[in-house]
């Protein structure tokens, strides 16, 4: 599995970076902690003319910085860093659980990135395989093409879907990403930024670079989880995952949103299964039924791209969204 | 299309002896340290960043060399397994590792090792957890990792005092 | 020899270990020659079609290529482990039937060159229906992938002792159950990789992971059409086994012919995916078990019909089909016992050996005896111990067992886990199982089934012991050494050892079977008693001694008793150089097996000439809501005859219960397209355990002291292997209240049997 060829360039300022980047647009892909990028280009799925390196960057776009209304996470914080950031360990436990939930201590979680794992392809069971194994199939919506191999048929879209642990919490925190460019830049929330097509599964320009993520200040309160289900205990993609954050004052829920991940092509919000539980206390009943009205609302989506059958995927949508609802709960409430 | 782009020199300290290197910009950290440097103590087990047999340390951290573009670590210092003996004399991680045990087949052991040196460099006396947790990008197929485990905890037991670089 | 054992027994560093450790170890991928090439392999797209053309001619013209091959360059050489098995052309040429077969290759200065050239290698195929599961390919008018096996049944084996039917008429309690699974994979940590390398004399030499370089040699030797002597099958550090590199591979062939072609050493390193699909996999099995039981639980009568997934070739198929009726035979008592096993052609890569031969065999005949056991009333761990074979008996199929721990094994493995006190009295959810299974010390194999060695006294005193057996990781190097310097009176390192060189050792039957410590321990054992013998009979005289009052140890000869009364070994060689009388030790070591036991047309007779035995009890706890399993503890006993280092052995178990328990049990299973493609053959997808999912092992070694094995010693790790297994799935159904008949215990698996259970549905077993 040699890398097909290309150009490098590890621009030294963000500046420069984006200036590179305006001038190559899509035939240039940047390059980060490399794991989904460079894997995907083994595997003959993208073949950039350029890569750009942000390795020179990190000053400029890794860790968090503390302002009046809202946190600043750098694109380029490692997992490591961020899972090493008090604030985040004391206050963002969710986050912290997806972060960790990643890869591996000795592999992705220290060169992968936070704005990485937002960047991720949305992942599918015949998309990401060899060119060996490709052979002799017809190229799928997501390599351009006009078919849907596990779609089958009848397909008329892309059905890969987002394994991205951290992706799912941050949808569930309500977090907005920055896209730079060198001409300007502009804040997406992720509900933006996730466009639910697996063909292109983000709203980002070919000149633009996702800078930093906007999170909304915990604050007392506030309690999250990330709750993952998987066949193996590290290096494993989500077969399925619930993200959670519930803020809960005067004993009763003031918010709470939740996002399932690995069901489709962007992290899946749940709005209305949360709505009845605002201005209730988060007893376990309270949540049990949020819960079922979230797998009820969950199915819909529901895309049968894994190693698992989907019907056990159906039935678990329920018993992950209790234990993250029930995990965030607790939290929001002194607990661990 | 696919055609080749320039050479570009790749300098790096490699085992503590400066390398230069005119390399293809697609050339992976594995490809140099096996097929150029002729170090082949890193293996390649899967060539996509899960098996762990690849891993190196670049400037202290962890990375898998089949994933890691050798360019990324320009000037900057490579530690592979070749380099843990100093002076001809087996490092503590090696000697753990044989005297419990924790090589069978041997392919996985470079990047066990190296997995070791970095957990340890950051948290010298690591409980079981941590350990499992730590060589958890690793796998093995011979062992059952109960071996490895065992090496690793014998050397996070040493009273710093004890403790040999 | 020395009365005092001073390494047998004693848990030891490996020898191989330091080179490892240091990354100086060479695998086949890691040689490079000068003016070496690096190879690539065309692979066929489809799992059955029709090679209409094959035109590598526009890959020539690729700069930097060397040469290219395709099925028109082999002359259609086949294999076949047995005679009447050679099915797999090598190189394909009329027909390819799975998908990933080899279909042409070409060598280059560089892997990127190979790689484009291999691109433009133009190949017309013809597809064919396809056939993905044994159903499929036994159905009338399925197409056949061999035309002279009918509804592609690859092998048939079938044996029937006593009189089954009278057995089920006199039983007190008959129970009918079928076992599935998919097929599993090795996945040993080093793809594969072969070297060739073209000699000026016109012989061959050869490098990559093998089980038996005997035996490769000898199948490329007829394949390449040489002479023996000229293919050289060299030694090299080996990544792991487990049965995936017991027979021949096109890889060899492909790198031989592209080497000889292009007269330069050709290297081909196999992808992990190539590894996972063009190298061999575990089989995919249902098993019919039917078990009539008396009122104690004995097993009166056992009928079972297997059907086993072979994929394309017939590969080790006649042996793959018996070992899962021949461990559960050694293990119980059975006095009437009918099996009929079938491997089954599909359009899948090829079945092999594997480290759980069987887990849908192995796992349903213990988990039917726990039903048997629930419904009489009885204690699983009172029926096991009720059938459990004894030494001094003979198996259905006519082997003596002559030394047997299993009833220890089994009652130290419940007393470790506390049995008595866990089962049935666990909190809900909670499950305690027990699995016990024996394996063979290699099969008959007529003149290629023993053994043999050579010891040479060095002029300072060291030894150089030459011996066939290859260590696949497992430590056959360090068995060997340990016993030369315990005979030998030696240290480990004044020990030598050349070994799986086919240019220089003699022949050994390979590791695949569990018979190296037996048969290759044994011959190196024999040879250095025999070069000790010529030793001590120069010393003798030297020390106003009989020989017969002489003894090795550290280094000296001396009078036994009387440790003044010495002389350095060194002294005695020099002495014997002296006198003209160079001590050169042989050795063999011929299992007495019954070599007309044939697989097919005569599976009765002695299999192997001893057998190992081994239990485990496995408690796990397991999610209602979800279905997830988690292992609390296993702990693994065996009878491995005698542990010659306990460091090693307790590392086969646990490296055993991984592979086998862990992971075969939970987790391990090829998944496939409706078009015969594999769709998780990398280690992202495949699941092989981690760290973080291994549970807390304990270790049992049991001693049986086998006659025959050197120093008592027999097989160790694989039963540990097949018991975990075993004991996990009895586990899981003690915990569910139910049993589960299909493996691996995929949460989803496991849920369905719960809510099956909870809405008062029958327990199904897999539907076809």
């Amino acid at each position: 599995m040699s890398l097909p060829h290309f150009q490098y360039l590890a621009p030294l300022s963000l500046a420069e970076a984006l200036e590179q980047k305006a001038l190559w647009g899509g035939q240039a892909a940047w390059l980060s902690g490399g794991s989904d990028l460079l894997t995907r280009a083994k595997q003959g799925l993208v073949s950039p003319e350029a890569l750009i390196s942000l390795k020179h960057l990190s000053p400029e776009l890794a860790g968090l910085s503390e302002e009046a209304n809202h946190l600043r996470l750098g694109a380029q914080t490692t997992l490591h860093q961020a899972l090493s950031l008090p604030l985040i360990a004391r206050e963002l436990p969710g986050l912290a659980e997806a972060c960790a939930a990643i890869g591996a201590p000795t592999l992705q979680q220290r060169v992968a990135t936070v704005g990485g794992n937002l960047c991720a392809q949305t992942r599918c069971l015949h998309y990401n395989q060899s060119a060996l194994w490709r052979a002799g199939l017809a190229p799928c919506f997501k390599l351009g093409g006009e078919v849907c191999h596990p779609g089958g048929a009848g397909a008329d879209r892309c059905r890969s879907t987002c394994q991205s642990d951290g992706a799912v919490m941050l949808m569930a925190l309500g977090a907005s990403v920055v896209l730079q460019s060198a001409t300007g830049q502009r804040t997406l929330t992720l509900s933006d930024f996730f466009t639910g097509q697996g063909e292109r599964p983000q709203d980002i320009g070919p000149d633009e670079m996702l800078t930093h993520v906007i999170l909304e200040r915990p604050g007392p309160g506030l309690g999250s989880a990330y709750v993952k289900m998987a066949s193996r205990g590290a290096v494993d993609f989500p077969l399925l995952s619930a993200g959670a954050a519930m803020r809960i004052e005067g004993g009763l829920i003031a918010s709470a949103r939740l996002a399932l991940g690995a069901v489709f092509a962007a992290p899946l919000l749940l709005k209305t299964a949360m709505e009845p539980l605002l201005g209730q206390a988060p007893t376990p009943e309270n949540l049990a039924q949020a819960a079922a009205q979230a797998g009820r609302d969950a199915a819909p989506f529901m895309i049968e791209n894994h190693s698992t059958p989907a019907a056990w995927r159906a039935q678990m949508v329920p018993v992950v969204v209790a234990r993250a609802l029930e995990r965030a709960a607790s939290r929001a409430q002194g607990g661990i | 299309m696919d055609q080749p782009r320039p050479k570009q020199i790749f300098g790096a300290q490699v085992n503590g002896q400066g390398v230069e290197l005119l390399i293809a910009p697609q050339e992976t950290l594995l490809e140099v340290l096996r097929d150029r440097l002729e170090l082949t103590g890193s293996k390649e087990g899967c060539g996509e960043g899960v098996c762990g047999a690849c891993t190196v340390l670049v400037d202290g951290q962890p990375r898998r060399a089949c994933l890691t573009l050798a360019l990324e670590a320009q000037g900057l210092s490579v530690l592979t397994v070749e380099g843990l003996a100093q002076g001809g004399e087996l490092s503590r991680e090696q000697r753990a590792f044989i005297e419990h045990g924790a090589i069978q087949c041997g392919y996985c052991t470079p990047g066990m090792l190296m997995a070791t040196r970095d957990l340890l460099s950051r948290e010298p006396f690591p409980d079981e957890a941590a350990i499992r947790r730590q060589i958890s990008g690793h796998v093995c197929r011979c062992t059952g990792y109960a071996k490895i485990v065992e090496a690793v905890a014998a050397l996070g037991q040493a009273a710093p005092g004890e403790e040999q670089p | 020899m020395s009365p005092q054992l001073r390494y047998v027994g004693q848990r030891l560093p490996r020898v191989d270990s330091e080179a490892k450790a240091r990354g100086a170890a060479l695998f086949a991928g890691d040689i490079r020659l000068p003016r070496m090439l690096h190879a690539k392999v065309l692979r066929s797209p489809h799992a059955h079609a029709r090679i209409l053309g094959v035109d590598y001619s526009e890959a020539l013209t690729v700069p930097g290529v060397r040469a290219g091959v395709s099925g028109q360059d082999s002359a259609a050489v086949k294999w076949g482990v047995f005679r009447y098995t050679r099915d797999q052309v090598l190189l394909p040429v009329e027909r390819v039937r799975f998908l990933g077969e080899e279909v042409a290759a070409v060598a280059a200065e560089s892997l990127a060159a190979a790689e484009e050239a291999c691109a433009l290698i133009k190949v017309q195929y013809q597809p064919l229906p396809v056939v993905l599961n044994v159903w499929e390919a036994m159905a009338e008018g399925a197409p056949l992938l061999h035309d002279d096996h009918p509804h592609n049944i690859n092998v048939h084996v079938h044996i029937n002792v006593g009189d089954v039917e009278r057995g089920f008429r006199e039983s007190h309690l008959v129970r009918e159950d079928t076992f599935s699974a998919p097929e599993d994979s090795y996945f040993m940590t080093e793809p594969y990789a072969v070297v060739a390398n073209p000699l000026a004399d016109g012989s061959l030499e050869l490098w990559m992971p093998n089980a038996a370089p005997h035996q490769k040699a000898k199948a490329l030797a007829n394949a390449l059409k040489l002479p023996l002597g000229k293919v050289i099958v060299r030694k090299c550090a080996i990544g792991g086994a487990f049965g995936g590199r017991s027979d021949v591979f096109p890889a060899e062939f492909i790198a031989a012919l592209l080497a000889i072609k292009a007269q330069r050493p050709v290297r081909l390193v196999y992808s992990r995916e190539e590894n996972s699909l063009a190298t061999r996999k575990g089989h995919g099995m249902f098993t019919m078990i039917k078990t009539g039981v008396d009122q104690e639980g004995r097993v009166l009568a056992r009928d079972i019909t297997c059907y086993m997934d072979g994929g394309a070739y017939s590969s080790t198929g006649p042996i793959a089909t018996s070992v899962p009726f021949l461990c559960m035979e050694q293990c119980y008592k059975l006095p009437n016992v009918r099996f009929n096993g079938y491997r089954v052609y599909t359009n899948k890569p090829i079945g092999g050996m594997y480290r759980v031969h069987g887990r849908a065999f192995a796992s349903g005949v213990d988990l039917q005896l726990d039903l048997l056991a629930e419904e009489l009333g009885l204690d699983p761990l009172e029926v096991r111990l009720r059938n459990a074979r004894q030494a001094g008996e003979t198996t259905p199929t006519g082997s003596l067992v002559q030394s047997c721990g299993l009833t220890e094994c089994i009652t130290k493995s419940a007393l470790a886990a506390g049995w008595r006190d866990k089962y049935g009295k666990l909190p809900p959810w909670r499950g305690i199982g027990l699995g016990t299974n024996s394996v063979q010390t290699g099969f008959p194999m007529g003149i290629r089934g023993g053994s043999s060695a050579m010891v040479k006294f060095n002029e300072d005193g060291g030894a150089t012991v030459i011996s066939g057996v290859v260590d696949n990781g497992q430590g056959n190097d360090h068995m060997l050494v340990q016993i030369a310097a315990e005979v030998l009176g030696l240290d480990l390192a004044d020990i030598q050892l050349i070994s799986a060189d086919t240019q220089a050792t003699p022949n050994d039957p390979g590791s695949y079977s569990m018979i190296s410590t037996l048969a290759g321990g044994g011959a190196v054992k024999a040879a250095c008693q025999d070069a000790l013998a010529q030793l001590l009979a120069v010393a003798a005289p030297a020390l106003q001694a009989a020989p017969q009052e002489l003894e090795a140890q550290g280094g000296q000869i001396m009078v036994a008793g009387e440790p003044t009364r010495a002389l350095p070994i060194a002294k005695a060689v020099r002495l014997s150089l002296a006198q003209g009388r160079p001590v050169m030790g042989r050795g063999s070591f011929f299992p007495r097996v019954d070599n007309k036991r044939e697989w097919l047309k005569n599976p009765f007779g002695q299999l192997s000439e001893t057998f190992s035995f081994g239990a485990c009890v496995a408690e796990v706890e397991v999610d209602p809501a979800t279905g997830q399993v988690k292992i609390l503890n296993l702990v693994l006993s065996q009878d491995c005859g005698r542990a010659l280092n306990p460091l090693v052995v307790e590392g086969q178990f646990e490296g055993g219960a991984s592979m086998g328990g862990v992971g075969g049990m939970l987790a391990e299973e090829f998944l496939w397209t409706r078009e015969g493609r594999c769709l998780n053959p990398s280690f992202l997808d495949y699941k092989v355990p981690l760290a973080c999912d291994m549970p807390a092992m304990a270790n049992i070694i049991v001693e049986s002291m086998d006659q025959s094995g050197p120093f008592g010693a027999k097989e160790a790790g694989m039963s540990a292997a097949m018991s975990a297994a075993q004991a996990i799935a009895g586990a899981v159904a003690n915990a569910i209240g139910r049993p589960v008949f299909e493996y691996p215990l995929t949460p989803a698996r496991v849920l369905k049997a719960i809510q099956e259970k909870q809405a008062g549905l029958p327990a199904r077993g897999p539907q076809k």
